[in-house]
């Protein structure tokens, strides 16, 4: 990679940069079910006040265990969802209530590449199909050029586009999506766990093509992972979530280095690492607190 | 970029395990097509000729399965009356399929009041007995095989709604699905490019369960009086005209009642068959 293309590092990059994506106090309840005809249906406050921003070409990582409200903030970045309240801005325009007609701008510049490669590829079309399906949804010309190209840029024979997903394992699968993902040049791309279904063994051929698709067409990540380590490989940025909440934010390795939050403190104490594991440290040891956390 | 991992793919190809219920519910559904398309051509006798001298002739070389009270061949009655039993049954299930299909994926694809008004509307009519409402339609528009059909289609829809729309929502749950609106795929497109296909499989068992269910349905209808008229040989009449005789000719019940049980049984098997078939359990351990 030449250090022509090298993004603007977050330390390097001038501060007057307008964010491409900017959340402003963004909440998210989903109602429950109603179990009663008397009592009124309960709340889920799956995001509560959520504010980040995230600079053009920057790699945000947002960390945080399961159910912590990471995909909801992902869906209503990528307008699959709304908020309750609170904005988002995109590219300088206010996603919040636009009609899907006026959201053609945000579905060319923003793709996802979800978590489980087993339901993210629609089990029934060619993967030929379902890369350039982007493209004639946007109406581009959805030459089979291109898509060979794509399959190309993310180290898949061009014969793979002939084939069905299923005859593909996880990582490849993961490969596809990617695809399909860049199909339409979009600037921004947000991987939800990308890898967490993936075996240990391929992870990092994936995550490293994300990564170098990343710098190579200069594009915003947004990366969601429970994985800290995942997000260290990865990420210049990263906010941990809690129950709803972003709990910190900061360069990764400041984040690393000198956790602020207990959560976050907690967070990466628990992250198993070979001197640990020769010191004899168990699971159990992984999850005690360090002192003066809270648990 | 990093290599890949060899030769992509594995199972390459689509052969799939044929189990027992698919083969013989195929055998049955065929044999019983195979039959409806000879009758048109070839019968041993003109199934509605009536022969006062020969009537109630037992089985003999002459008549296979012996005549009934007017003296016409039973054989021949059979083999034309599983064109009346292919005939409802097609027109039934499209009838059930056509509507029922898209309303099911509208009622999986939209939220809030619309999909609950077709489902309750769905319920309403599943909670009316599908006979009640043939007879209904029989005394409004006359007894006919048309208007048995399309009784008996209307009273197939709220299964077909009700299958494809908890098929739909699956569907709809998928992050292909979710991938295919951040591509920016509108609400009908997605419903013919990812849901529909994705539920073909669930449209066929149901559509075979619900054949079996309507040629039994037919059958009792025209035992009833309310399905084919006279002289339209089906297999439902035969049975209800043999009820005078049920202890002096018994087969005259019997060969029809086997009939239908058969057809049913093949229709069933092949349901069955068909749902193993698609099964994506199964389809994994090929």
């Amino acid at each position: 990679m030449p250090e022509l293309y090298r993004l603007p590092r977050p330390t390097d990059r001038p501060p007057a940069v307008d964010p491409v994506i900017k959340v402003t106090d963004v909440t998210r309840d989903y109602p429950r079910p109603r179990t009663s005809l008397l009592k009124r249906a309960e709340v889920v406050h799956a995001l509560r006040g959520v504010s980040l921003e995230v600079q053009p070409g920057e790699r945000f990582g947002i960390v945080g265990e399961s159910g912590c409200g990471k995909s909801t903030l992902l869906r209503i970045i990528a307008a699959l969802d709304r908020p309750t309240s609170g904005r988002v801005v995109v590219d300088g325009t206010d996603i919040t209530r636009l009609p899907e007609r006026r959201l053609r701008f945000l579905r060319e510049n923003l793709q996802l590449v979800f978590q489980d490669p087993m339901s993210s590829l629609d089990p029934r079309m060619r993967v030929r199909d379902i890369i350039a399906e982007p493209l004639v949804v946007q109406g581009h010309p959805a030459s089979g050029a291109r898509v060979r190209e794509l399959l190309d840029a993310v180290g898949l024979s061009a014969d793979a586009g002939d084939r069905y997903p299923h005859q593909f394992s996880g990582g490849q699968r993961q490969r596809i999506s990617i695809a399909r993902a860049l199909a339409p040049n979009p600037k921004i791309l947000v991987a939800d766990e990308p890898v967490s279904a993936l075996d240990v063994s391929v992870r990092a051929q994936v995550l490293n093509l994300i990564s170098d698709l990343v710098d190579e067409l200069d594009l915003t990540l947004v990366f969601v992972s429970h994985d800290l380590s995942v997000v260290k490989h990865v990420c210049d940025r990263v906010a941990v979530m809690h129950a709803g909440e972003i709990v910190e934010t900061g360069t990764t390795g400041e984040v690393y280095a000198a956790p602020r939050h207990p959560y976050t403190r907690r967070l990466v104490a628990a992250i198993p690492t070979i001197p640990k594991a020769l010191a004899g440290a168990t699971p159990e040891d992984l999850l005690t607190p360090p002192k003066g956390a809270p648990r | 970029m990093s290599a890949d991992l060899g030769p992509v793919g594995h199972a390459v190809g689509g052969r799939r395990r044929w189990n027992p219920s698919l083969l013989v519910g195929g055998f049955i559904v065929a044999l019983i097509a195979v039959v409806a398309l000879v009758s048109f051509v070839w019968t041993p006798y003109d199934a509605t000729l009536v022969d006062p001298a020969g009537r109630l002739a037992s089985p003999s070389w002459t008549h296979w399965l012996g005549t009934d009270k007017f003296g016409r061949d039973i054989l021949s009655q059979l083999m034309v009356g599983s064109r009346t039993t292919l005939f409802v049954g097609l027109v039934a299930v499209g009838v059930a399929a056509v509507i029922g299909v898209p309303l099911g994926i509208f009622a999986a694809m939209t939220r809030r009041w619309s999909s609950e008004l077709v489902m309750r509307a769905n319920d309403l009519l599943l909670a009316f007995p599908a006979l009640l409402l043939a007879i209904m339609f029989g005394a409004v528009f006359g007894a006919s095989t048309t208007t048995a059909m399309v009784a008996i289609g209307i009273a197939t829809i709220p299964s077909f709604v009700r299958v494809i729309r908890s098929g739909g929502m699956q569907v709809m749950r998928t992050e292909y699905v979710l991938a295919a609106r951040a591509a920016g795929r509108r609400p009908f497109p997605i419903a013919i490019r990812h849901v529909l296909p994705n539920v073909v499989s669930l449209i066929t068992v149901q559509a075979s369960v619900s054949f079996a269910i309507a040629v039994l349905a037919e059958a009792a209808l025209s035992f009833l009086g309310y399905g084919t008229p006279p002289p339209t040989p089906s297999w439902g009449r035969m049975l209800q005209e043999s009820q005078e005789f049920l202890f002096s000719a018994p087969r005259l019940a019997v060969f029809p009642g086997l009939a239908i049980a058969v057809a049913v049984l093949g229709f069933n098997l092949l349901g069955d068959g068909l749902r193993d078939h698609f099964d994506p359990k199964l389809e994994d351990r090929r």
